[in-house]
């Protein structure tokens, strides 16, 4: 590992702050990833210099703003390995990516065609698919987890059938980590002749996103994930199939010519993308891609991953503490709870000690229902983070468990 | 006996002696352990406050004027708000139920993790029980 990551914590001004007369320690960055100071800078460099609508007008400004937004999609072009920068359609995040995917696919999908997506998905991968079956009258299915928190890989296989449009999955599991074998699920996808969305959202931090080399057809993930501003994200799609489908959202920008009797849309990505887009949000996600690139993700992965297994060890080591799934390749995030404890007093009590963490269903309630569980608490490092940051944790949550033992023997969660 | 205004009082200044703010929630949860837990037969889902993120069921008497309720939680830190409100009503007139301007939630740090859905929440359960008493009043 060639990057310093000692001083990185200067990037992120934030990281100072107090909570409760605590020194902070965010641990909720599967949430929302802090800052650093690089994208707000070209934030503001945007509204200082050149703050204007794009793809509009002739001036200056207008024409200043557009190459710079395209320079940004060009950024993220090459961030993901796309093909071509028509690939990249700007979104509010991935929830918006994945939404407008699947408002697409209604215009093709037919009753007794077949969506898979996966129990683990956060219910932006989950809701869309299912909505959409419900008013074209497809078939909505959801591969199962194994005990540990792993995708059932062989009911995956039995549930591919040749009315399977579509299998849409997540990379990695919000709420456990779990590193899918997205290769695996991509190649028997298209043995079968189905497409492949992948919801990349809890990946992209520490890992290198390729769709080429993955060779998946539409991907999506959030700015706020990897230091971007909140309100930005991607989909990708590949360039024939964006041809094919038909937009999701009309209005201006986004046509050819509209006369009264019909209209032609303009080619991707500008099709999928109707009225002003986030202009500063998507030049500031540009900024925090490079700020990625330039710390360098296989870095960065390693980093995260090094604190997660120190938080895993910690945590283990805790007797009151039950760690939720046990996949072999776990990453970004660790779930887990306290024995008869809610999740929301845990996180409660962290938080009085300057602790941020998550807690609740983390919007993947199928995945909770199928592991018999109403919430976890979940904790996420960043780069950022220290190992000491997570001693305090592990600190925290010993002084939780010691003040709450008389309440927790007479709890019966 | 004490009105519920000077239950409050006294509250409130106890709880804001606990100067750290953990203690404070460790305190909530020390008074968790003395509600006394709710027969399961009570725990219906008419008794359930919806709204709550959290799972609140009140069962609520009002038999000769006199305000009683019984209450559970899933989460230790609102059943140790929801003690709070027990000592603060259980005993009283309905009609004192009813009016009481509760002033605790403001003047104490309890609220501040609370997301603005579970505050939402802990607002409809006072309003629940004062709602309640308002009846058994009229």
């Amino acid at each position: 590992m060639s990057t310093d990551f000692s001083t990185v914590r200067e990037d992120f001004p934030i990281l100072r702050m107090k909570v409760n007369g605590k020194s902070l320690v965010y641990l909720d960055n599967a949430a929302t990833m802090q800052m650093p100071r690089q994208v707000m800078e070209a934030a503001e460099v945007q509204q200082l210099s050149r703050h204007a609508n794009v793809h509009r007008g002739i001036h200056y400004l207008s024409e200043s703003s557009t190459s710079e937004m395209e320079r940004s999609r060009d950024t993220l072009r090459d961030f993901i390995n796309a093909r071509s920068s028509a690939e990249v359609i700007f979104t509010s995040g991935a929830s918006q990516s994945l939404n407008m995917l699947a408002q697409s696919f209604a215009a093709i999908i037919e009753p007794g065609d077949e969506i898979l997506v996966t129990v683990m998905e956060h219910h932006s991968n989950f809701v869309p698919w299912q909505q959409l079956c419900l008013y074209t009258g497809a078939a909505f299915k959801a591969v199962p987890v194994t005990e540990n928190g792993e995708l059932d890989m062989e009911e995956l296989r039995s549930m591919l059938t040749p009315r399977t449009r579509l299998v849409s999955a997540a990379y990695v599991s919000n709420l456990l980590g779990t590193v899918n074998p997205v290769r695996e699920i991509v190649r028997l996808a298209h043995e079968n002749g189905s497409l492949v969305c992948l919801d990349c959202a809890q990946a992209m931090r520490h890992t290198k996103l390729d769709v080429q080399e993955l060779d998946c057809d539409f991907a999506a993930f959030s700015g706020h994930k990897i230091g971007g501003p909140t309100g930005t994200g991607v989909l990708y799609g590949r360039l024939e199939l964006l041809e094919k489908l038909p937009p999701a959202y009309f209005g201006g920008g986004m046509v050819e010519r509209v006369r009264l009797e019909d209209t032609t849309f303009a080619a991707p990505p500008l099709k999928f993308e109707t009225g002003t887009p986030n202009i500063t949000g998507n030049i500031g996600l540009a900024a925090a891609a490079r700020y990625i690139n330039a710390l360098g993700i296989e870095d960065i992965a390693e980093r995260e991953n090094a604190l997660l297994r120190r938080a895993t060890e910690l945590l283990s080591a805790l007797p009151e503490v039950e760690i939720v799934g046990h996949p072999q390749n776990r990453s970004g995030v660790l779930s887990f709870n306290v024995r008869c404890l809610h999740c929301f007093d845990v996180a409660s009590m962290l938080d009085r000690l300057g602790i941020a963490v998550r807690s609740g269903h983390h919007c993947a309630q199928p995945l909770l229902d199928a592991m018999g569980l109403d919430g976890t608490v979940r904790v996420s490092p960043a780069f950022y983070n220290t190992f000491e940051e997570l001693d305090e944790l592990a600190e925290g949550l010993e002084r939780i468990i010691k003040v709450t033992k008389g309440a927790r023997d007479g709890n019966h969660l | 006996m004490e009105t519920i205004y000077e239950r409050e009082r006294r509250f409130i200044k106890d709880f804001n002696e606990i100067g750290d703010s953990f203690d404070q929630y460790a305190y909530l949860i020390e008074l968790s352990c003395l509600l006394p837990p709710l027969p399961e037969e009570l725990k219906t889902d008419e008794n359930v406050v919806s709204g709550c993120q959290s799972t609140v069921w009140l069962d609520i008497r009002t038999d000769g004027g006199i305000f009683r309720f019984s209450s559970d939680s899933n989460t230790l830190i609102i059943k140790g708000v929801l003690y709070i409100l027990q000592e603060l009503f259980n005993g009283q007139a309905v009609s004192e139920v009813a009016t009481a301007n509760l002033s605790f939630l403001r003047e104490t740090a309890i609220m501040d993790t609370f997301e603005s859905s579970r505050q939402k929440g802990l607002g409809y359960v006072i309003a629940r029980l004062q709602a309640a008493a308002g009846a058994a009043k009229q």
